[in-house]
C-alpha cells in the first residue's frame, strides 16, 4: 500500500488529484490509501479519509511500502526516521497553497541529499514512481542533541541551579 | 525569601514545527531545568510531547490571515499576562512569533529556532522576532554564515 498524505493543516488538491488520476490511468498499480485533508477533490480511484488520528496515521505509515506527500518537514522527518521511501510534491504560493515557496526549496534540498524523491508535475511523478522500487533513502543524521546542548548551556547561564523549579 | 521559580516555556505551531520541537524535547534530560509551560497553535495531541506540563493554545494563523493573527495576539496577551514566562524557546511559526514578542514585552527572553525548511534565508516570522531574540538558531551552517548573530548548533529534522 502507498500512503498518500497531505498533512494535518491544509488541503492539497493538486497532489491528491494527480495521484488519483495516475491510479485511474493504471500508472500506479499498487493500492493507494489517501488522507486528503479539507480539500474539494474527492478521489475516485483510491480509498480515502479526510483526517487520521495520530495512532491511525502511524499505523498507515507503518503498513505503507512508500509515502507520497506534500514537502512538509514533519512528514519527511517521520518517513526518514521510519526508513520509508517518500516522494514529495511542494505546495506552491502561485496556487495559493502556502504563503511562500519554502517547500520547493525543502523538496529540492532533501532530494539533492538523497533523502526523498521530489516531483512537481505528472511527468515527474511518473518518473518518481518508476524509481521508487529501487530507491533507498539516504539516512539522515540530524543532530538534535547539538541544539539541545546549546540550549542547556543557556539554561545554565540564565537560571543557576538554586533557582530552578525541580520537576520529576 | 519569595523568589519565584524560573518559568520556562516551550512552544510550536502544529505540523513540522511541532515535529522539530518534539525532536528537541527528546533530549531535555540534558537540561538543568524542565519546561513548565507548553504553548501550541492547535490543541491536537499537544500533551503527548510533554506529559504533565500545563499547555495553552493560542490559535493558528499565517500572514495572510490578519483577523486570525489578531485573535492569536489577544490569546497570547492573556497567556503571557497570567503565566509570565522568563524564557520562551520556540521552533516557530507566526503564532509563536506573536506569542514570543508579547512575552518579550513582559520581560521574557526569546530563544528562536528557525525551521530546517528555511534553506536559503530565515523565515518571515524569524525576521520579525530576530531583533528581540536572546538567541537565534538556524539549522543550516550556510545560513549562520549569511546572517550575523545567528547560531548553527545542529538540526532538529
Amino acid at each position: 500500500m502507498i500512503f498518500l498524505t497531505v498533512g494535518s493543516a491544509l488541503p492539497f488538491d493538486r497532489l491528491v488529484e494527480m495521484v488519483d488520476r495516475a491510479v485511474g490511468d493504471g500508472v500506479v498499480r499498487e493500492e493507494v490509501f489517501a488522507q486528503v485533508g479539507a480539500g474539494r477533490y474527492r478521489p475516485l480511484h483510491c480509498e480515502f479519509v479526510d483526517f487520521l488520528a495520530r495512532p491511525e496515521y502511524e499505523a498507515r505509515f507503518a503498513q505503507a511500502s512508500a509515502v507520497v506527500s506534500h514537502a512538509g518537514i514533519g512528514t519527511i522527518a517521520t518517513a526518514l526516521k521510519a526508513g520509508k521511501p517518500i516522494m514529495v510534491m511542494p505546495r506552491k504560493k502561485v496556487h495559493g497553497e502556502l504563503v511562500d515557496d519554502h517547500q520547493a526549496l525543502t523538496a529540492e534540498r532533501f532530494a539533492a541529499l538523497g533523502h526523498v524523491l521530489a516531483f512537481s508535475t505528472r511527468a515527474e511523478f511518473e518518473a518518481g514512481m518508476r524509481r521508487l522500487p529501487g530507491f533507498v533513502p539516504a539516512p539522515r543524521h540530524a543532530n538534535a542533541e547539538g541544539v539541545a546542548r546549546a540550549i542547556g548551556t543557556l539554561l545554565n547561564q540564565l537560571c543557576p541551579a538554586d533557582m530552578g523549579n525541580m520537576q520529576p | 525569601m519569595s523568589k519565584r521559580p524560573f518559568r520556562f516555556c516551550v512552544g510550536a505551531s502544529s505540523g513540522g514545527h511541532m515535529t522539530e520541537l518534539a525532536a528537541l524535547l527528546a533530549h531535555r534530560s540534558l537540561w538543568p531545568l524542565q519546561p513548565s509551560l507548553f504553548v501550541s497553535s492547535l490543541a491536537l495531541g499537544s500533551n503527548s510531547i510533554l506529559p504533565g506540563v500545563p499547555s495553552r493554545v493560542i490559535g493558528e494563523c499565517d500572514r495572510n490571515q490578519p483577523a486570525r493573527a489578531i485573535a492569536t495576539l489577544f490569546r497570547s496577551l492573556a497567556v503571557a499576562w497570567r503565566e509570565r514566562p522568563d524564557l520562551v524557546v520556540t521552533t516557530g511559526s507566526l503564532p509563536l512569533a506573536i506569542f514570543s514578542l508579547v512575552c518579550r514585552l513582559f520581560g521574557a527572553r526569546i530563544v528562536w529556532i528557525d525551521s530546517i525548511s528555511q534553506i536559503d534565508r530565515i523565515s518571515v516570522s524569524g525576521r520579525l522576532v530576530k531583533p528581540f531574540a536572546y538567541r537565534f538558531f538556524v539549522q543550516w551552517p550556510e545560513l549562520a554564515e549569511r546572517y550575523p548573530g545567528t547560531i548553527y548548533a545542529g538540526e532538529l529534522a
